[in-house]
């Protein structure tokens, strides 16, 4: 059930369905532990949603409780019956209620005491929270390695370095849209999901570190035409106290050609400059194959070229 | 003049001082410092001597006589170019501390005849430097 109408003074609040959450979480085989960071929330959280019936959680958890679960905010909602229904009950018991109160002019007085307690405590919470959370604002920074450009059917890496002001735990997520002509391979650390329909990826990751470096290999389909432009964009997002989203920056096109991801000049050969980059930008990265071997072999050589019959790079002797 | 008491607080504040910018000027320079410790004969030896934070990968190249190769080196050349006798060293995984590189060659050198090259990139800034050696 969406309540789109924000709870008085506060955000557009929804009902969700404690069961379907468990259900979809336990058939993606996902830990409570992975939806509470995808969220920005507690474990103690989730379990709480999953075991009270109908919790009502704000409209914007609740999308990315969906998105982390891979349906849609209406799949995991309190059903539009069951929740008339409950409705039914709450009215016959507000009536009650009220029926009860005419009887009893003790719980008239009692009640707007109650309320006023209850608001006061809400205030006074708000902004003990405020005082200690709401001011934090953690600066993060996003860049990215791409090279300038890549051969069809043949393997790049991709780094995304990620740095913040903040000490102490942190949870971020990072999402990265690649292009239609792209296959994402491997990382380090490894995806924590690729979109099967737009191939998008995503890391949920929890770090203390002030630096890291996500780094990915991808590779162009072989049928795609040369000379083409492909496009890069992504964003991170971190939460502690509130949620800081910020884009990735550096460069965002690659274009297609036959020439090698190292060769940055693009003049077929690589120099000291550019294995120097390569080791510098990747040495850190052991679990990535990016094929350093070759790299070697065309820096220590004369350079390379294309063999468009095998669509490889050739190392000139 | 100064007094006594205040001539030695001010030795004690300038050798504080020249504690505090020294140290400062060693960053700020080289990260790598490199010299001949043979450079004649058929024994060829440079140092190099990495500062902290080491870069991760150094190239050393040693300019040779027209002529002249190599016969072996330690560690191995990663590159060899007989045309311009020139041999280049890929250093990976480099740490704070020595290196030494030593090559014994075909035929005699003298001082002057050789020199060498250092290339790296600052990891801090991530700007490549070069330098050259001399005997």
């Amino acid at each position: 059930m969406i309540t789109d109408r924000p709870s008085i003074g506060g955000p557009p609040m929804v009902k969700i369905d404690g069961d379907k959450v468990r259900k979809f979480r336990e058939s993606m085989e996902l830990t409570q532990l992975y939806l509470a960071t995808a969220v920005g929330v507690t474990t103690d959280t989730i379990s709480r949603w999953e075991n009270r019936r109908y919790p009502t959680i704000k409209k914007e958890n609740a999308l990315k409780l969906a998105e982390a679960l891979e349906v849609s905010l209406e799949e995991i909602l309190e059903d539009h019956e069951t929740g008339l229904q409950e409705e039914k009950i709450k009215e016959e018991q507000q009536e009650t209620d009220e029926s009860d109160e005419n009887r009893l002019p003790k719980m008239f007085t009692i009640r707007p005491l109650l309320i006023l307690t209850l608001v006061c405590g809400v205030i006074i919470s708000g902004a003990f929270w405020w005082s200690f959370f709401g001011h934090e604002t953690i600066n993060i920074t996003a860049y990215r390695f791409l090279p300038p450009h890549a051969a069809p059917g043949l393997p790049f890496p991709v780094i995304i370095s990620v740095e913040t002001d903040h000490v102490g735990s942190l949870s971020l997520i990072l999402r990265e849209s690649v292009p239609q002509e792209c296959t994402s391979i491997e990382a380090d650390p490894a995806f924590t999901a690729i979109d099967e329909k737009t191939g998008d990826l995503k890391w949920i990751y929890q770090t203390d570190m002030q630096k890291i470096t996500f780094c990915y290999l991808a590779a162009i389909n072989p049928g795609a035409g040369l000379e083409k432009e492909l496009q890069f964009e992504g964003t991170v997002t971190v939460r502690k106290g509130r949620s800081t989203t910020t884009s990735i920056k550096g460069p965002n096109t690659l274009r297609l050609s036959p020439l090698h991801w190292a060769d940055a000049n693009g003049d077929k050969k690589i120099d000291d400059e550019e294995i120097l980059t390569v080791y510098d930008e990747l040495g850190k990265m052991k679990d990535i194959n990016f094929g350093i071997e070759q790299i070697e072999d065309i820096w220590s050589e004369n350079g390379y070229r294309w063999d468009e019959k095998t669509k490889k790079f050739v190392v000139m002797p | 003049m100064l007094n006594p008491k205040t001539s030695g607080n001010l030795a004690v504040f300038v050798g504080a001082l020249l504690l505090t910018i020294l140290p400062m000027q060693v960053c700020a320079g080289d990260l790598v410092f490199a010299e001949y410790i043979s450079s004649e004969g058929q024994k060829i030896v440079m140092e190099l001597e990495i500062q902290s934070p080491a870069p991760n990968t150094v190239i050393v190249i040693q300019h040779l006589p027209k002529g002249t190769g190599i016969k072996q080196s330690d560690p191995p050349f990663d590159k060899y170019n007989p045309k311009r006798c020139e041999a280049k060293w890929l250093l990976r995984k480099v740490k704070p501390g020595t290196l030494r590189i030593s090559m014994e060659i075909t035929g005699s050198v003298k001082a002057g005849e050789i020199r060498g090259e250092v290339r790296y990139k600052d990891p801090s800034t991530g700007r490549m430097s070069k330098i050259h050696v001399s005997p």
